[in-house]
């Protein structure tokens, strides 16, 4: 207990704290490029220039594997979670693995339910952060929260600017 | 000298005798002696009567009108100015026009050279038309129906009156004119002295522009005269907006706009978001229309319909950003074909810090505890820790720590929104291992924000 009291008081009195503005990830606009976003779910704005370069290496929990015209999904100890077209965009993050299923965006991960978002007219998935997917279909681009127990589906807002060179 | 004389007389006598008058009925010729008397068909007062007369050259060689001219009150002669020169056989045309006035009996004399001819007509008294000031005109005649839209009708109702004290047959009466029609059927009546009867002429423009027609009434005619208009279409009511739920600050809300009655034609507009901060809070560029990245967006409607398309789409998603204030929305209409306009209010009411993630970590020398959220009223600073051990029991009191100066630093580098991530950072010395568990309160003017306990 003593111990706990001597913690404590460092605590009280050196209680340090940064801010900075949060950051959603990145998305790629209608030029390709990466972009920033900014913000909480729901609030987003839009880094005003443009990367070049979006690189970021994730963990991941499950493996694909092609076989002709079928990509099987399976987890690491070689269990078939789900077999999907070769042709349909899948996406591996480190708490989930996401692809489409019949206009169906589908978020699976082990040992929780897996959750499903209708999605039109989907042309692509983009890994925005550990925790957001970015979806671009025809219809303009949607963020997918991926936060356990939090998914959820938001809009996007369109990347007007010039790319930065 | 005698001879001379009487050859001079004799050359008179044939020049005299050089040309006949004739008056044309049904195509052919018929005659007038010199000094004859024709008797024209009896008209009514207002009607006009016309001859088609001929002067015929029926000698052998070319001879000279030198007069010919018609004298009576009513009477004009339309023909060539004299002298005239005929060729054997031909002839030269001469319209004798008569205008009746009231009823009476006229003459005129009619002279061609040396020869004269007398036409007689006599005038009576015909029906009085009476036009009501429904179709009157400051023109004396004139049956004038005024701006009648396409699609619709407009019925002049005259009356005729015999106001002669003996009967009147009526044999005429008719209405010409594209749009015009005569609404009288049966066959024409004989009206007694001073009786009545109705006329009605109908005017249905098929389309817009000036209508001319004419009455006839006996011999008589009477000018029509109307405008056709496009109708007037009535204008698109104001478009009603709504939203699905009541917005609050750090949402995505869909704004709906429709029509309370189907559109009477089709129309486009403007829907403008405006945004009022609460207090001196600077704006929040992340409230704004998504995906089109700003605050207006175009609105469409199609004639018979509710509806109402934003941007193309059946709704317009929008972001409440992060600040307290007031959004307003108006939708204009362009061209004028909207009878209002719409607006809805959305007040962002000034709330406790909205915590989006926290993420507590344990390092060998420090606790660090990140959180991502917004405060709308920018007064975040005040925050209180707690700590418990691995039996879930309180470590000490609960620490406060003011990280306002922070806040306020960084929200006057970042304008316009108030997201935010925090790194709070607990330096330790000795194990930190004994630290199972912790929670927060963020206090700000509008409450306290308070966690759930957190495991290390």
């Amino acid at each position: 207990m003593k111990h706990a009291h001597f913690l404590l008081f460092c605590a009280f009195a050196q209680a340090q704290s940064t801010l900075s503005a949060p950051s959603i990830g990145f998305m790629r606009d209608p030029s390709g490029a990466y972009r920033e976003v900014f913000g909480i779910a729901g609030t987003f704005t839009l880094a005003t220039t443009a990367n070049d370069v979006f690189r970021k290496v994730f963990h991941v929990e499950h493996l694909l594997e092609r076989e002709g015209d079928s990509t099987r999904i399976l987890r690491s100890d070689g269990g078939v979670i789900d077999i999907v077209r070769t042709t349909q965009p899948v996406l591996l993050t480190p708490h989930a693995t996401v692809y489409v299923h019949d206009e169906t965006v589908v978020v699976r991960r082990d040992h929780l339910d897996t959750v499903h978002f209708a999605v039109p007219d989907l042309i692509d998935l983009h890994p925005m952060s550990e925790d957001w997917v970015q979806l671009i279909t025809a219809h303009g681009s949607f963020a997918l929260r991926l936060t356990a127990g939090h998914e959820a589906l938001f809009v996007l807002p369109t990347a007007v600017e010039t790319r930065r060179r | 000298m005698t001879r001379l004389l009487f050859g001079f007389l004799f050359s008179c006598l044939i020049a005299r005798a050089q040309f006949v008058l004739s008056v044309v009925e049904n195509g052919a010729d018929r005659d007038l002696a010199p000094g004859s008397i024709y008797q024209m068909k009896p008209i009514e007062s207002g009607e006009r009567a016309e001859l088609v007369l001929r002067v015929r050259n029926t000698s052998t060689r070319r001879a000279t009108l030198e007069t010919f001219i018609a004298e009576g009150a009513g009477f004009v002669l339309n023909r060539g100015l004299p002298p005239i020169g005929v060729e054997p056989g031909a002839f030269e045309l001469g319209y004798l026009i008569f205008n009746a006035g009231v009823a009476a009996n006229y003459s005129a004399t009619l002279t061609f050279n040396s020869s004269k001819v007398q036409f007689q007509i006599q005038v009576s008294a015909g029906p009085t038309l009476t036009i009501p000031s429904t179709c009157n005109s400051p023109t004396e005649g004139l049956i004038e129906f005024g701006l009648v839209e396409r699609g619709k009708s407009k019925t002049c109702d005259l009356t005729l009156r015999n106001a002669t004290n003996r009967a009147m047959r009526m044999n005429t009466l008719a209405v010409s004119g594209a749009g015009f029609r005569l609404l009288n059927s049966g066959p024409l009546p004989t009206l007694a002295p001073g009786a009545t009867m109705p006329v009605q002429v109908l005017v249905e423009p098929v389309g817009p522009g000036v209508l001319n027609g004419q009455l006839q009434i006996q011999g008589r005619s009477y000018p029509l005269h109307a405008v056709g208009t496009e109708p007037e279409v009535p204008p698109i009511p104001a478009p009603l907006l709504e939203f699905d739920a009541a917005p609050a600050s750090g949402q995505q809300r869909r704004l709906t706009l429709r029509l309370p009655a189907p559109a009477t034609q089709a129309g486009a507009g403007t829907l403008t978001l405006t945004f009022t901060p609460d207090a001196s809070f600077n704006d929040d560029k992340a409230i704004q229309f998504v995906p089109s990245n700003n605050r207006q967006l175009r609105f469409t409607v199609t004639q018979g319909s509710t509806s109402v398309q934003l941007d193309g789409q059946p709704f317009a998603t929008f972001q409440t950003g992060t600040t307290a204030g007031r959004i307003q929305f108006t939708a204009v209409g362009s061209s004028g074909r909207f009878g209002g306009v719409g607006t809805l209010n959305a007040v962002l009411l000034p709330a406790p810090m909205q915590i989006e993630r926290l993420i507590a970590t344990r390092f060998p020398d420090r606790m660090e505890l990140a959180i991502t959220g917004f405060d709308n009223t920018y007064s975040a600073g005040h925050a209180l820790f707690r700590f418990y051990d691995t039996n879930g029991q309180p470590m000490n009191v609960a620490i406060p720590a003011d990280f306002t100066t922070q806040f306020r630093d960084f929200y006057s580098r970042n304008p316009g929104g108030s997201t935010f991530t925090a790194r709070v950072a607990f330096p330790v010395s000795g194990s930190s291992t004994s630290i199972a568990e912790m929670e927060a309160e963020f206090a700000t003017t509008a409450g306290t924000t308070r966690t759930d306990r957190l495991k290390f």
